[in-house]
């Protein structure tokens, strides 16, 4: 057992949180407030080299293992949210199918101007009727000739409205369910692509979330991401525990931004004399939060560590992402109530954790999905009663 | 035994609830969104009488128990939460000193007004470096020949941008703490009381939070309502009744989450059947309506017994603590149930979620209550015993 980062680990940690620190920190509240995709830090951050982070450095990439991914993931969200999400998008989800499936014609258009950041990437699942149950995925494939035609409309697609490169799920037959799922490269520019309207949202603001819709859009056969046709829950799964145990990272970078701002708090502010850290019922709050996100951040490194190894993870990311999300939304809540009602005032952070933390509630399987997948998995398969 | 409402009581929240649904709550969204006092909603409320429901009949007033004032709490936050924080303190705290302790002129310049909707009244406790704390106020009142000057800085006053006349807490004597506390009334275009900043915050859209400022703000000898050191006491006599009105808000978001949330069970389709057919959401939705019920309870138990006039600090409490924390419990499960669409704006989950922290703080933080509630039983035991 070794529970020590490796001293390339510790070395790109310490890297990686003074950039964070020195770019991301100081703009995240304009970041929030302005929700538009901040173009300037997006350039000047990409000419650091980390959105190639997973990629082997023969094609310009950082050759990350799993585990120094996570200690990327967790203090980028330190950082801002809603930066973090479109360049994690741009690193992992976005152009993991491209770099798996790609041809090179297609990774020297598309893959490797995304990790220079000169190109925008994303992956779109969901729609409106379809969000943690992809089998009604209802966006269609045909074929004609030596084209796939793609029909359909997708919602809550990070980077979407600005997107440049997108990774589309789409069904075959619907009436296959998950075993009709394929995934297809669409190009802006493309006819028949467009994007639809942009999402107001709560939190995760900065990164632009919207509607792509998908009118008879017609792409060359070599877009098909993936090998054999209808395997695309496969493939999905190669990288699901990744987005998983990402998620939970995410989370712990968020719990440890609120957390400094209780902890600053809890140490100035003074109430009844003493300064309000002085109260059993405030250090309760930090005894309580440290040890939770202690448990998280073991557990999220834990599955990082078990990919890094090839070992199953399927059980330890549900748990990694589950746990440090709600430690996550545990803590950004008491960090509000420690704050008092300056809380809720705009000009401070906590309210802006509050609300970005709801953000990592969804992606990569709501918490009700994982329960029921993690109670699967340690019960062992039965049918599923029906309700009424 | 019995926990049924009295007929009037019933006949008052069917009507009232209806002019609510009808005046109010169709604007929530806009009000939240705008963040700008609801002006023509404000008045139309006042028309119809509501702001005067605590007082008496003699007055122009409704003459409601406390019950009935609970019942217009909840249906105002199941209506906005941003209107329901306007009303509550124009017929609670913004006008109560003066009912009190006011001159007959006093109450005929802005209590009267006031209760017609023609005037707007807050009340300013906090300032920078005092929440719950009191004792801490430093806005100082001098004495200065027949009248006083006050001095200093209020922050997160309800209603401060627009309000026509202000009850602050002020501090005769810093040093005596919470026996050196008076209440004044500052009336608006007095020299020396301005507006400062507008806060800009998460909750309570439309209920504009500001900074009063008062410097060098000389006031009359009248101005003073009741006597020099006796405002803790005078606050103390209404607090329980602060707190169960803050109850009475967190029931009605309670129950207008609970609605949204259990509409969209029953819409919104996954692996082929309402979302509201798997046991996890139907959990959410027993779980919800049972912790709404038993805050209904304890916030009403603590109405009836202010209105047998027996000691019901404790009670009041803990209705709060746990109407308020409920609140939150239903805020959150319902942007649970509506998934990502728990984060768009166009749909009310996301209100409520940020809505429901508004509760928290005012009339007590759930930790200060905790500590209330303890130290009552360390101090005379429970109802138990």
């Amino acid at each position: 057992m070794d529970f020590a980062l490796t001293e390339e680990q510790e070395f790109f940690r310490k890297t990686v949180a003074d950039t964070i620190d020195r770019m991301v920190v100081p703009l995240a509240a304009e970041i929030d407030k302005k929700d538009e995709f901040p173009w300037d830090l997006w350039r000047d951050f990409a000419k650091l080299g980390y959105l190639g982070l997973r990629y082997p450095e023969e094609i310009g990439g950082m050759n990350a293992d799993p585990v120094t991914a996570m200690l990327f993931y967790e203090e980028i969200a330190r950082g801002s949210v809603g930066f973090a999400q479109s360049v994690i998008m741009n690193i992992l989800m976005g152009t993991y199918f491209i770099y798996r499936f790609g041809s090179e014609e297609i990774k020297k258009r598309c893959l490797y101007p995304a990790m220079r950041g000169e190109k925008v990437a994303t992956m779109c699942f969901t729609e409106d009727q379809s969000g943690s149950d992809l089998a009604a995925t209802r966006t269609t494939v045909t074929k004609d000739g030596d084209y796939w035609v793609l029909n359909g409309t997708k919602m809550w697609i990070t980077n979407g409205p600005i997107a440049d490169m997108l990774t589309i799920l789409a069904t075959t037959d619907p009436s296959l369910g998950v075993k009709g799922l394929n995934f297809f490269l669409v190009e802006k520019g493309y006819p028949g692509f467009s994007s639809g309207q942009v999402l107001d949202k709560l939190g995760c603001r900065g990164t632009i979330t919207g509607e792509i819709v998908l009118d008879h859009v017609r792409v060359p056969a070599e877009n098909l991401l993936g090998e054999e046709l209808n395997k695309g829950v496969e493939y999905l799964t190669e990288i699901l525990d990744e987005v998983r145990v990402m998620t939970g990272a995410m989370a712990l970078g968020i719990a440890r931004a609120a957390y400094a701002e209780g902890l600053e708090y809890a140490r100035k502010r003074v109430a009844f004399g003493n300064p309000i850290g002085a109260y059993q019922l405030i250090r309760a709050k930090f005894a309580e939060m440290g040890t939770e996100m202690e448990a998280a951040r073991l557990l999220v490194y834990y599955a990082a560590w078990r990919i890094k190894e090839g070992l199953s993870c399927r059980k330890e990311a549900g748990m990694a992402k589950m746990l440090a999300t709600e430690t996550c939304l545990k803590v950004v809540d008491e960090v509000t109530r420690i704050w008092g009602a300056n809380a809720f005032a705009q000009e401070y952070n906590p309210q802006r954790h509050f609300r970005d933390a709801r953000f990592l509630l969804y992606g990569g399987g709501t918490h009700e999905i994982l329960k029921d997948f993690l109670g699967r998995l340690l019960i062992g398969k039965m049918d599923a009663p029906r309700g009424k | 035994m019995d926990f049924a409402f009295t007929q009037e009581q019933k006949f008052f929240k069917k009507q009232v609830a209806q002019a609510l649904q009808k005046a109010v709550a169709p604007y929530a969204a806009s009000i939240d969104k705008e963040d700008l006092f609801p002006a023509d909603i404000f008045r139309e409320l006042g028309r119809l009488g509501y702001y005067g429901i605590r007082y008496p009949a003699e007055l122009g007033g409704m003459g409601a128990d406390c019950v009935t004032f609970t019942i217009f709490a909840e249906e105002l936050a199941r209506a906005s939460m941003g209107l329901a924080a306007i009303v509550t303190m124009q017929c609670l705290m913004g006008t109560d000193f003066i009912y009190r302790f006011g001159t007959q002129a006093q109450k005929e310049r802005v209590l009267v007004p006031a209760m017609k909707g023609e005037k707007i009244g807050t009340i300013a406790f906090t300032e920078p470096d005092c929440g719950s704390d009191l004792g801490a106020i430093r806005t100082r009142a001098v004495r200065d020949g027949d009248g006083y000057v006050l001095r200093g800085r209020k922050l997160w006053i309800t209603n401060g941008q627009v309000a026509d006349f202000v009850t602050v807490a002020a501090t005769v004597n810093p040093d005596k703490r919470l026996n050196g506390l008076a209440f004044f009334l500052v009336e608006k275009g007095t020299p020396g009381f301005s507006v400062g900043q507008k806060i800009e915050k998460v909750s309570a859209r439309g209920a504009q939070a500001a900074e009063l400022i008062f410097d060098d703000c000389r006031v009359p000898g009248e101005a003073l309502l009741g006597e020099e050191g006796k405002g803790a006491k005078y606050l103390n006599d209404i607090l329980a009744e602060i707190r169960t009105m803050i109850a009475g808000l967190g029931l009605g978001m309670a129950k207008g989450a609970f609605a949204a949330g259990l509409r969209y069970a029953k819409e919104r389709e996954a692996f082929g059947r309402a979302i509201g057919e798997f046991q996890l959401i139907q959990e959410k939705l027993a779980e919800m309506e049972m912790r709404l019920r038993a805050s209904e309870f304890l916030t009403y138990y603590a109405a009836w017994l202010k209105d047998q006039q027996v000691p019901m600090g404790k009670e009041a409490a803990m209705a709060k603590l746990y109407a308020t924390e409920t609140a939150c419990f239903v805020a959150d499960q319902v942007t649970r149930i509506h998934g990502a669409y728990g984060l768009a704006e166009e749909y009310p989950a996301q209100r409520f979620f940020r809505d429901g922290r508004f509760l928290l703080f005012g009339g007590g933080t759930s930790e200060i209550l905790k500590t209330v509630i303890a130290k009552e039983t360390l101090n005379r035991g429970s109802s138990w015993d």
